[in-house]
C-alpha cells in the first residue's frame, strides 16, 4: 500500500495538479496558513515543503527518474490548467495579500493601496527583496514589499 | 544568561515582569538589568505596570527583586546615550529594547556593531500598530539585518532622545498610546526571547520540513485588524535608497 505522505512527484505532475489536490497535500504537510493562501502562494509553499522532504525535485530539474511512473511509460499528459488572474504578493506592515497587480508599476500600486493600507509616503519598496528599478512593472508571483517604518513609541 | 531591558515604560514595564518570572523558572544563574532614566508618574498608570511613583528602573527592580529573590535584578536609572552605551550593550547579552524614540534605537544599533556576540530584540508601536525587530550578531557577523538596515527612520532619526530634552519638553513629548498596542509588542518580544533562548539554531533554519519556513527578522502587528505577520528580510546592509519614493518609482 502506498503511503501518501511519502508520495514523490515530478515537477510536471505537481504543476498539473488542480488547486484542491495541492491544498490536500499542503494540509497533510501542515503548510502554515495554507487555508488562507492564494493559489500561487499555496503552490509555492507546498512545493518548498515537498522539496525539503525530498518528494519533489528542484525546480526546473529533469525529474523523470523521480516519477513513480518512470520506467518506460509515457508521461501522463498535463491536465489543462484553469485560466486565473495573474497575481502578485503585496505586503505592508501586517498587510500581506495576493492581489491582481501584475503589469502595474510600483507607483501605481502605492497609489491604489495607500487609501486602504495607509502606506507611509516615505516607505521604501523592495521587489523580491531587491530595490526595483524606477520603471519596474510587477510580474506574476513577484513579491512587492513596502517597508512599514518602525513603531516609534513604547 | 544576561538580559537587559532598556526602557521600562509602556512596553518594558510589562515585559520586565514576564522576563523576570521566566528567568526565575530556569535553572542556573541569570541577571536582569533594567535601564531607564525616566520616572513613573500617576498619569502613567493607564498603560504602565508599577505600584509606586519614582525612578522607573529602581521602582521595578525593587518590586521584582521582592517577588523573585533568587534572580539578580539590577537597576540602571539613566537614559542610554552614546557615552554610556558601551556599558549597556555588552558581549553575550540579550537586549530587549523598549524605548520610545528612534534616536536611542540608533545609539543601540551603533553599540551593537562594536560587539562580537549580542542579540537585540526591539519593539515599538504607534497608536494601533507597530513592529518588533530581531538582530543577532555572532562572531562579529550580523546573522540578521541590523536595526537600521531596512529602516532609514532609525538610521537617520529625526526625533530627539530623552537625554536631549528638558523637563518641559519631555512632558510635552508624550503622544497618545493604547495599552493593548504596548502589550502586543511586549508579547511578540517575549515570544522571540523564548524562541531564541530555547533554540537559536532552529530559529535561524530557513525551512523546517515539518513546520515550513520558521525564521523571521521582523514582525508587524495591528491591533485594530488583530493581525500579526512575520517577515524575513535580507541581511545585506541598507539597500534602502536615499532618494524619495517619487523619484525611486
Amino acid at each position: 500500500m502506498s503511503d501518501e505522505n511519502d508520495q514523490k512527484y515530478t515537477n510536471a505532475e505537481f504543476d498539473a495538479m488542480d488547486e484542491n489536490k495541492v491544498y490536500a497535500i499542503a494540509k497533510k504537510l501542515r503548510v502554515p496558513g495554507c487555508a488562507s493562501m492564494g493559489e500561487s502562494e499555496l503552490r509555492a509553499r507546498t512545493a518548498e515543503m515537498l522539496r525539503a522532504a525530498g518528494q519533489l525535485p528542484p525546480a526546473g530539474e529533469n525529474d523523470a527518474a523521480a516519477s513513480p511512473q518512470a520506467g518506460g511509460q509515457a508521461p501522463r499528459p498535463a491536465a489543462p490548467r484553469p485560466v486565473a488572474t495573474p497575481m502578485a504578493t503585496v505586503r505592508y506592515g501586517s498587510h500581506n495579500a495576493q492581489l491582481p497587480v501584475v503589469g502595474k508599476t510600483i507607483a501605481a500600486i502605492r497609489r491604489e493601496l495607500t487609501p486602504s493600507w495607509n502606506i507611509d509616503a516615505g516607505a521604501a519598496v523592495y521587489v523580491n527583496g531587491q530595490t526595483p528599478s524606477p520603471d519596474h512593472v510587477v510580474a506574476t508571483e513577484e513579491t512587492v514589499e513596502f517597508i512599514r517604518p518602525a513603531g516609534q513609541k513604547g | 544568561m544576561k538580559v537587559t531591558i532598556i526602557g521600562v515604560g509602556g512596553i518594558g514595564s510589562h515585559l520586565s515582569e514576564w522576563i523576570a518570572r521566566y528567568l526565575a523558572s530556569l535553572e542556573g544563574e541569570h541577571t536582569l538589568t533594567l535601564v531607564d532614566g525616566d520616572h513613573f508618574e500617576a498619569h502613567n498608570k493607564s498603560r504602565q505596570a508599577f505600584e509606586t511613583p519614582g525612578m522607573k528602573a529602581v521602582v521595578l527592580s525593587t518590586a521584582l527583586s521582592r517577588r523573585f529573590p533568587h534572580l539578580s535584578i539590577q537597576p540602571m536609572a539613566e537614559y542610554v546615550t552614546s557615552q554610556n552605551v558601551d556599558f549597556v550593550v555588552v558581549e553575550e547579552e540579550i537586549v530587549l529594547l523598549c524605548v520610545d524614540n528612534h534616536k536611542t534605537r540608533k545609539i543601540i544599533a551603533d553599540g551593537m556593531a562594536k560587539c562580537r556576540d549580542v542579540t537585540v530584540i526591539s519593539g515599538g508601536n504607534e497608536l494601533t500598530d507597530g513592529n518588533v525587530q530581531v538582530c543577532i550578531r555572532r562572531e562579529g557577523v550580523d546573522l540578521t539585518p541590523t536595526l537600521t538596515a531596512h529602516h532609514p527612520e532609525i538610521a537617520s532619526p529625526a526625533d530627539k532622545g530623552p537625554f536631549e530634552m528638558g523637563c518641559e519638553e519631555l512632558a510635552k513629548s508624550g503622544t497618545p498610546q493604547i495599552l493593548f498596542a504596548n502589550l502586543t509588542a511586549a508579547v511578540i518580544m517575549g515570544n522571540l526571547f523564548y524562541r531564541l533562548t530555547s533554540d537559536e539554531a532552529g530559529f535561524l533554519t530557513e525551512l523546517n520540513p515539518s513546520l515550513g519556513p520558521t525564521r523571521y527578522t521582523e514582525v508587524f502587528f495591528d491591533i485594530h485588524r488583530n493581525t500579526v505577520d512575520a517577515r524575513w528580510f535580507t541581511v545585506k546592509e541598507s539597500p534602502v535608497p536615499t532618494t524619495s519614493p517619487a523619484v525611486q518609482e
